[in-house]
């Protein structure tokens, strides 16, 4: 069975486009103005704003669309957490979406994913269980497939040994592992930094004479902001003798070329059972998704054609300096660096 | 009468622990497969816990196929000894596991990674007006002024607060056998309203963010992320400052954190334990 290239979609002018490329899934959400006018800004999926379909109508015409091409499409419904008064609103409107065509839900909170099923069920779409929630091993998997669940995201600090390892014990679902952009230092699931459903930026008007006026609930400047991209001084804390001493700065991420490719892992992730390959993410251009997924795609049809995966590496790589114009940096942009060290 | 618990990480801290402050042990690691306790040392601290009549937690990171094999070795063992052990899970994985190999021998507790507060260091800052911000555009030319607007109540509700506060997440994790949550004493605050669980707050340290690519190697190795672990972390942390959050962040691991001390006077209505953990000896 060929691996299926899911790729993100914020427009239902894009589906044609992004098809050609390679695509065969789109993964998108919606938020309704009902949900923004009431719970302002926390989110209903992990995205804020343009990224998300603002109507409903405008995303069962991108459903219709994609299904005419032979796509599916699999809507985000996966913030962080809900508050009491959001678990109802968010059931309600994973209705509408499977009411609008969708083929699949994404969900990252077990709970939401109980009150969904419970109160008017999911039978025939699929359930994808997101990198949120966070599954690691084979009971995890056990555990989301007893609520319903079809699909299992692995988080993206999986090892591909560790991917197998899972996948050998249930083969029964599908599984799905992020191959391009969007790569992070810290798992989703666990970590504060960026996630703390504030971050909407709202134009305030027009902008007039070049000067722009927003209105934020967070700063945003990367590198001084206090979230994991920050900059800082360091100091080594001895724990035997509380003895400190300087080092210097400090940053969590080395200087990155893109924000992270493991297309070199292709090779290895179609043979342990992978069934669909991610691009990220939805706050991209149109541009710079269309060059990933077609890079992505490429990498699929090498990896079919190469006569061993050192051979399968070496195009990918030549590939990957065709289309982002700079050369990989092993490690510092790869997903998954385990898959150059022969680790799989 | 509030429980206190002392959470240790290292046999050679239970020596800190008979001295009668503690009803309590909470023994294990939260955050990190590979520092996890072989089950020598953890039969070693429920003994002695037991003989000097404390009550025993194991605590259990998120773990891989690997880790949830050596995890489960200690409960089997720990389910042969007695009923009713607590266990600290931080895996959707790890709790279905325990609740269907060893019915009602464990009582099962929410780990902080699962409860999902909000703990970014910023949080309370964002609750402040704050003067705005002008940002150049790449040209030079085009200026954004950043307005900061104080979040409204539902938001502020928010930053308090975390799924677990629904009765639905109670009725759910109820049949999932969970019955007490571990919470962070966030910056901004807790807010309990509507949380049916037993509650025990950390101290001093609000976990902030973890990772699997653990820096506390060399650059060189942090560079390719796939570093063997030398246990770095038990011999040193670091300390992170930068203008814009006003407290350090302290780098213990694979998992960053801050401090903020509880306050026994001005604990949080509804908190039935306190854990401490035993920092200067966190190691």
């Amino acid at each position: 069975m060929s691996m299926h290239i899911k790729v993100p979609l914020v427009s239902c002018s894009e589906v044609d486009v992004l098809v050609d490329a390679g695509a065969n899934e789109f993964f998108c959400a919606v938020e309704p103005l009902s949900w923004r006018r009431r719970f302002k800004y926390l989110n209903l999926s992990q995205r804020t704003g343009r990224a998300n379909f603002p109507i409903l109508a405008e995303f069962e015409r991108a459903v219709r669309q994609a299904h005419r091409r032979g796509a599916k499409v699999h809507a985000a419904v996966n913030a962080f957490f809900y508050l009491p008064q959001q678990y109802k609103a968010a059931a309600g409107i994973i209705e509408d979406l499977c009411r609008s065509g969708a083929d699949g839900i994404i969900l990252a909170d077990p709970v939401l994913l109980s009150v969904t099923r419970s109160s008017f069920g999911l039978r025939g779409k699929e359930v994808i269980i997101g990198c949120d929630a966070a599954v690691f091993n084979s009971s995890s998997v056990k555990f989301f497939r007893t609520l319903g669940a079809t699909r299992i995201v692995f988080p993206r600090e999986m090892t591909l040994a560790e991917m197998h390892a899972v996948i050998r014990q249930d083969t029964s679902l599908e599984y799905e592992a992020f191959i391009i952009n969007d790569l992070c230092f810290f798992v989703d699931a666990f970590c504060a930094f960026c996630k703390d459903g504030l971050q909407g930026v709202r134009r305030k008007g027009r902008a007039c004479r070049g000067l722009s006026v927003f209105e934020a609930a967070d700063t945003f400047d990367r590198g001084s902001a206090g979230g994991c991209r920050t900059r800082f001084c360091s100091s080594r804390v001895d724990l035997r003798n509380g003895r400190k001493s300087r080092e210097g700065n400090f940053s969590f991420w080395p200087r990155k070329h893109i924000e992270g490719c493991g297309a070199c892992a292709v090779w290895g992730l179609e043979r342990i059972g992978v069934r669909s390959l991610k691009v990220l993410d939805r706050n991209l251009s149109l541009s710079d998704r269309l060059r990933a997924t077609r890079f992505v795609a490429q990498a699929l049809a090498q990896s079919s054609l190469a006569a061993s995966r050192a051979d399968f590496q070496r195009s990918c790589r030549a590939s990957f300096r065709r289309t982002f114009g700079v050369s990989c940096a092993p490690g510092t942009d790869c997903y998954y660096p385990d898959a150059l060290e022969g680790a799989e | 009468m509030i429980e206190q618990a002392v959470h240790i990480r290292n046999g050679r801290d239970l020596s800190d622990v008979t001295r009668g402050r503690y009803t309590r042990v909470y023994w294990g690691e939260e955050f990190c497969e590979k520092r996890m306790p072989q089950i020598m040392p953890t039969r070693r601290v429920f003994k002695r816990a037991s003989s000097l009549g404390m009550g025993f937690t194991l605590v259990v990171p998120f773990v891989t196929e690997r880790g949830l094999t050596a995890v489960l070795r200690q409960c089997e063992w720990l389910a042969g000894k007695t009923r009713g052990v607590e266990l600290v899970a931080n895996d959707w994985g790890l709790i279905h596991a325990v609740a269907e190999r060893f019915p009602g021998a464990f009582s099962i507790a929410l780990g902080r990674l699962l409860v999902r507060q909000q703990r970014m260091p910023l949080v309370s800052m964002m609750l402040q007006q704050q003067p705005p911000l002008g940002l150049k555009s790449r040209d030079g030319k085009n200026i954004s002024i950043i307005f900061h607007k104080a979040p409204g109540k539902i938001c502020r509700r928010a930053m308090r607060s975390s799924y677990i506060n629904a009765g639905i997440s109670y009725s759910a994790m109820k049949r999932w056998g969970i019955g007490r949550v571990e919470l962070n004493n966030v910056l901004q605050g807790v807010d309990l309203e509507g949380i049916r669980f037993k509650k025990s707050l950390y101290t001093p340290l609000v976990h902030v963010s973890t990772t699997r690519y653990c820096p506390m190697d060399t650059p060189a190795r942090r560079k390719l992320r796939i570093a063997p672990c030398a246990q770095q972390c038990r011999s040193y942390y670091r300390r992170l400052t930068c203008p814009t959050i006003p407290f350090a962040l302290l780098k213990m691991g694979n998992s960053v954190f801050y401090e903020n001390r509880v306050d026994p006077d001005r604990l949080p209505e509804g908190v039935d334990r306190l854990v401490e953990q035993l920092q200067g000896k966190y190691r």
